[in-house]
């Protein structure tokens, strides 16, 4: 076993345990969602180097994508405590050109002191491009997301970046496309699902967001003629947890993402550890809770990825309507980790009281913010494209506790945050990691 | 008719005097909190901020922007930064923002309006400060902070055709080589576009961000108004009930009088609205000085009799706050106007007399 050493991180562990960020994240109950209206209102700076709000993979490569090419997706990173910077060593050796963060990029609430604390200061000198699409948290700031544009999608903050030594190379807006034209057969489409992940405009004041849906269509439209591989990102999931986030309204999107054979994989956050869901469960739900009959042959596969360093969440679901595949800290390791307090009152048949959830608050806030770190989780995607056989796509889970095998260290040996990052051979990642993977 | 007119009339003047002298107390206090919490720097911070995107925040951070920087009355200390701009010209704005782009980004754009303003129609080359500016800008270590920005701006100037890499085997054998001289405006323009379009923006639409930041500070004053007339209405015991109440008692000579009071105080707040004299003068004044003594009545006002008269108490107040919210110059033109109506059937008996 490796032991992750952060004694250089100041922010230790009960980063929900602080009044400060508890207060800060308030306008996830006092604000109504109409992040359709919000986004709508975020205009980039007449930047038409990306025209419809695509970008080739080159703009972040900085090259030709050639043969290939390597990137990450992250979600849910940005608390800037310790088990954000837990993951470091493993993102360093993962040796991608480019990331990519699917939502919540910056606790508790996307300010611009957030993102300085959860982005800027954990990834400095990380050394590549680094886009994202916003996820709840970035809309309950001062100005409804705004701080999330102004940093991933106008130079305004430049000279921040320049700082950091992150390279910056401006976003298209907060949904946006990769596609390499005339490149490798494989295109990554981010959306914005907003603060409550209502695309349907279910509330009152949150309209539906048909400009982004009609985008989506007309790209997916064009991948589909030019017979293109889509993966989907976006933040807040429909289907976590073996059920339907009743919360969420996303049909009309669900609707828009089966009506093309193009999309091969969905890909979400939010949720704080990992979920794969078969396309046969994928299916069933959406037959189940979007009332969709008429299916297409080509289902896509469902990530649930949001391991990226906030705190975990439990993986022993209540609900088992649409099982998992694979999931992250698996259900053993998981009961492992949880302190005797909730373990005690779950045996006292007390979970469901106000005891509990005050239990399972204090309990998730203050053991699983940072000393499970080895739980934490994201994606590497493999592009290789090969003139003869065409582009194969590999996406990748990649687990915490794959540090051992990684660097190729002895049991018992420590890992300090600052490790730079030379791992064994390319052949050895190739084997520790091609275990779970999706190939397209 | 012409009797009852004539009473309803004195009753207005008095009342409108009241208000004027109400209005020149929250005018007065008004100016000491503005002038208290910076709220004209306030407002623009805001207004900026509204208009152009929360980026423009970095003006105000510690140790940028000293130059511009001014403190508040109770920022004591010459050493500490302030965070405080005054309203800013389109000119001083633009310099401003460009300080908060990265340093490389600044020194070409320092080299390139260098360059422009030494060009001539017969000018054939480049200054010897450009040629060490490239060199500089070459030298740029790879990993240091800027270095990607440094990168950025020599694929800019290689694209335009202002430098080139001379042939060799690797990146660090091929120096940067000064193409033949073109005239830097196109450059400089380009530039801008590329590096610096949401300074651009901002410059382009300072006129309509000028309005936004005066219609935002308007109604910030607005709002201020209200609740100083609304706090002192409370204060002083003055719901428009019993402002009508003691206008109605008064006699056309004591209201002519009241009014004439006011004018004069208001035309002392115009010469210096925030004398501590001038408030003394209207505490004194016969318009609010009956407030302490007549709390318990109002408190018995307020909660003793029934929610009836607590609503029509507070009701009365808030229509007092309201009409205070008018502004002082508005009951000065209007006890001006009701004095000269007031006056005039009076001028016409002297002149029946005569």
């Amino acid at each position: 076993m490796v032991t992750i050493n952060y004694s250089s991180i100041p922010s230790g562990p009960g980063y929900w345990l602080r009044w400060a960020n508890v207060w800060a994240a308030r306008r996830k109950f006092l604000r109504v969602d109409a992040s359709t209206r919000w986004r709508q209102s975020f205009k980039p700076d007449g930047d038409t180097r990306f025209p419809d709000r695509s970008a080739p993979f080159s703009a972040l490569l900085g090259r030709p994508p050639g043969q290939g090419f390597r990137f990450l997706i992250l979600a849910d990173t940005g608390e800037g405590d310790r088990s954000q910077y837990a993951l470091l060593p493993l993102i360093r050796a993962m040796r991608a050109d480019f990331a990519i963060i699917n939502g919540d990029v910056a606790y508790p609430a996307g300010e611009f002191d957030d993102f300085e604390r959860g982005f800027f200061e954990p990834y400095r000198n990380l050394g590549m491009p680094i886009w994202a699409v916003p996820g709840n948290h970035e809309y309950y700031s001062s100005y409804k997301g705004r701080e999330f544009f102004d940093v991933f999608c106008t130079r305004g903050y430049a000279s921040l970046w320049d700082r950091y030594g992150l390279k910056l190379v401006c976003q298209p807006g907060t949904y946006w496309e990769l596609k390499e034209p005339g490149g490798p057969n494989l295109a990554v489409i981010a959306l914005d699902t907003g603060q409550n992940g209502d695309l349907d405009g279910h509330g009152l004041s949150n309209p539906p967001d048909t400009e982004q849906l009609m985008w989506l269509d007309r790209r997916l439209g064009l991948a589909d003629r030019e017979e293109v591989k889509v993966i989907v990102l976006f933040h807040i999931p429909g289907l976590v947890r073996q059920t339907h986030d009743s919360s969420t309204h996303l049909e009309k999107l669900h609707n828009v993402l089966l009506s093309h054979r193009s999309v091969r994989l969905i890909v979400c956050g939010h949720e704080h550890n990992y979920q794969r869901y078969a396309a046969d469960a994928f299916k069933h739900y959406l037959q189940v809770h979007q009332g969709i009959d008429a299916l297409p042959e080509h289902i896509p596969e469902y990530i649930v990825c949001g391991g990226g360093g906030a705190y975990l969440q439990s993986t022993d679901f209540k609900k088992s309507e649409f099982l998992v595949k694979d999931v992250f800290p698996e259900l053993d390791a998981w009961w492992q980790h949880v302190k005797i307090g909730t373990r005690i009152v779950d045996a006292a048949r007390l979970s469901k009281t106000l005891l509990g959830a005050i239990a399972g608050y204090i309990e998730d806030a203050t053991r699983s913010d940072s000393d499970v770190a080895e739980y934490l989780s994201f994606l590497l995607v493999f592009v290789r494209n090969d003139p003869a056989t065409g582009t194969t796509t590999e996406v990748i889970p990649v687990f915490l506790n794959q540090v051992e095998d990684l660097f190729d260290l002895p049991d018992g040996s420590e890992v300090r945050i600052e490790f730079p990052g030379t791992p064994t051979d390319e052949k050895k990642v190739d084997i520790c990691l091609k275990k779970n993977g999706v190939v397209f | 008719m012409g009797l009852q007119t004539s009473a309803l009339l004195v009753t207005i003047l008095a009342l409108s005097a009241s208000l004027l002298g109400i209005s020149i107390l929250v005018q007065a206090l008004q100016e000491v909190y503005k002038y208290l919490t910076s709220s004209k720097s306030r407002a623009f911070r805001s207004a900026l901020t509204d208009f152009a995107g929360p980026w423009v925040r970095q003006l105000y951070g510690r140790g940028t922007m000293l130059q511009l920087q001014v403190r508040g009355p109770m920022q004591l200390w010459r050493s500490r930064p302030q965070g405080r701009l005054l309203p800013l010209s389109r000119r001083e704005l633009k310099r401003a923002l460009e300080e908060t782009s990265p340093p490389w980004i600044q020194r070409t754009l320092h080299a390139l309006e260098i360059e422009n303003r030494l060009a001539s129609p017969t000018s054939t080359g480049w200054s010897p400060n450009w040629h060490s500016f490239v060199s500089e800008l070459e030298r740029t270590a790879a990993g240091s902070p800027g270095y990607s920005t440094a990168q950025d701006i020599i694929r800019f100037l290689t694209n335009w055709g202002a430098i080139e890499r001379s042939s060799g085997e690797t990146e660090g054998q091929r120096p940067l080589l000064l193409r033949s001289f073109q005239p830097p405006q196109a450059l400089l323009v380009a530039f801008r576009q590329q590096f610096l379009p949401h300074i651009e923006r901002v410059e382009e639409q300072y006129g309509q961000f000028l309005r936004n930041f005066e219609h935002a500070y308007r109604r910030r004053n607005l709002r201020q108004t209200f609740l100083f007339g609304l706090l002192i209405t409370l204060a002083f015991n003055l719901p428009l009930q019993r402002l009508w109440r003691e206008a109605a008692a008064l006699s056309p000579q004591q209201a002519m009088e009241l009014a004439e009071r006011a004018k004069a105080l208001y035309d002392k707040a115009q010469a210096d609205p925030k004398s501590a004299e001038l408030a003394r003068e209207i505490l004194r004044s016969s318009v609010v000085s009956s407030g302490p003594s007549s709390y318990r009545p109002a408190l018995n006002e307020l909660f003793g009799q029934g929610p009836w008269a607590s609503l029509r108490y507070m009701l009365g107040s808030l229509l007092t706050a309201l009409l205070v919210s008018f502004g002082a110059p508005f009951w000065n033109d209007a006890v001006g106007t009701l004095a000269r109506l007031q006056k005039r059937p009076e001028q016409a008996a002297a002149a029946e007399e005569n």
